[in-house]
């Protein structure tokens, strides 16, 4: 047992952890030769080679197959459309059952019906299509709408996150989808749906009022993901004026250090 | 990394920057083969994603990540063995021979060599011990832990496998081994 206690004592004088007790203790056991002066240097000399031994360098394999593994989880996290890999069958389920699968049946329906009207029109084509095309062209186009509108509100991300990829068909750049995809940006709570909505307001930055919203909405995010998409975005549109908003940003404690990495980079091009 | 486990995957790679090399120099020192180590601690990252959800985050990040360090390491040296592959020494002889070493003086070089050898040369449990003591950021109470034993306990092992590798490493001295 003693020998034990005095194996401890030089391991723990080795590793710096003697506290002025047994500092002490250990100074007098080694002046009284119960721990040899000449056993503890040979200890001390091997364990300061042990640990003085140079680490092995890793070549740049290691990065490269960590980066790989952690893009290949985020995509399964974090899919750029909007069905999430792991819950295919369950967001599958979720889509049959929800009550606004009708709504999109009917615009499924509407698509058929227009293939089959062009298929089996009369034999007058010519100048009866367009005007009829047109009008079920406005027609799917205003369903496509109702759609919008009503998934934006469901309580499944995953309708709400339908509803933002939708609005990305639309052609025409509704105000009330605009107000709306930003609702969706500054207050929806999942943050793939307002991954999606930076996404779909992307289409409609020719627009000031927009862009004006965007930097905005810098301030209001505090999900690193959206923060980093918002700078990218900016960064991309050259737009200076988002510089005060993302300072704000980098001051902010709180914020992560990824993102002020990226801020920085993005400050730094629209500077 | 309870970031991580709320779903912020970036974090990760700042867990990977401390920690990975040191992991990597770990399991080396056991297998001898580099792409075999990166194969490794990609392992380790992997079943830290994998079971993120399972971090309670009461004990330290460290302690976890080193018990699914050692239990990959387990892992494959079981694999290797019912595969039949040799842990023969002096195969690792061989590789050691051309492990780049700071280069100094041709003593030094030797010197440390000499040390990688001995350490070879140490029962898996004393090897994994030591090198387990000389990882980032984990401390003799954290191994208590990992081995479910106390702190004392793991300082007097770690200081007879200190003991243990100072007779080996004179043994092969003495035997004076030409690198």
């Amino acid at each position: 047992m003693n020998s034990e206690r005095y194996e401890e004592l030089i391991l723990d004088y080795l590793t710096g952890n003697l506290d002025e007790v047994q500092q002490q203790e250990f100074e007098t056991l080694v002046a009284t030769g119960a721990i040899p002066a000449a056993e503890l240097e040979a200890t001390q000399a091997a364990y300061q080679a042990f640990h003085t031994l140079p680490d092995p360098e890793p070549g740049p394999g290691l990065d490269a197959k960590f980066n790989q593994l952690l893009a290949t989880e985020k995509q399964k996290v974090m899919p750029s459309g909007p069905a999430f890999s792991w819950g295919d069958l369950w967001q599958q389920l979720n889509i049959f059952l929800s009550p606004a699968k009708f709504a999109y049946t009917l615009v499924i329906f509407f698509t058929g019906f227009l293939v089959a009207w062009l298929a089996f029109s009369p034999k007058q084509r010519q100048q009866q299509q367009d005007p009829d095309v047109k009008m079920l062209a406005t027609e799917l186009s205003q369903m496509k709408q109702v759609l919008f509108t009503t998934l934006i509100d469901q309580p499944l991300a995953v309708d709400r996150l339908q509803a933002v990829n939708i609005s990305q068909e639309m052609t025409n750049a509704d105000s009330r989808v605009i107000d709306a995809l930003f609702n969706s940006l500054n207050n929806d709570p999942n943050v793939n749906v307002r991954l999606a909505a930076v996404e779909a307001l992307k289409n409609h930055t020719s627009k000031p009022e927009v862009r004006a919203g965007l930097i905005l909405s810098i301030s209001k995010q505090d999900s690193p993901m959206v923060q980093i998409a918002l700078a990218d975005l900016m960064q991309a549109l050259q737009e200076k004026e988002a510089v005060p908003q993302l300072k704000q940003l980098l001051q902010d404690e709180s914020t992560n250090e990824l993102v002020k990495d990226k801020i920085k980079e993005s400050i730094n091009v629209l500077i | 990394m309870l970031k991580v486990k709320s779903g912020d995957l970036d974090k990760l790679s700042l867990l990977f920057k401390r920690y990975g090399k040191s992991l990597y120099g770990f399991y080396f020192r056991f297998t001898r083969n580099a792409e075999l180590s990166e194969d490794l601690v990609q392992d380790v990252f992997e079943r830290v994603l994998k079971y993120r959800h399972t971090f309670r985050g009461d004990g330290k990040f460290v302690t976890w990540l080193y018990h699914l360090a050692r239990n990959v390491l387990a892992d494959h040296i079981k694999k290797a063995k019912r595969a039949g592959i040799t842990t023969d020494i002096d195969e690792k002889q061989e590789v050691l021979a051309d492990l780049t070493v700071p280069g100094e003086a041709k003593q030094k070089e030797e010197h440390l060599l000499l040390m990688e050898m001995a350490l070879d040369q140490l029962s898996h449990d004393k090897k994994e011990l030591l090198l387990m003591s000389k990882l980032q950021g984990v401390k003799y109470k954290d191994i208590a832990e990992m081995h479910n034993c106390t702190e004392a306990n793991v300082k007097v092992r770690v200081f007879r496998a200190i003991n243990d590798l100072r007779e080996v490493f004179l043994k092969l001295q003495a035997k004076g081994i030409n690198i």
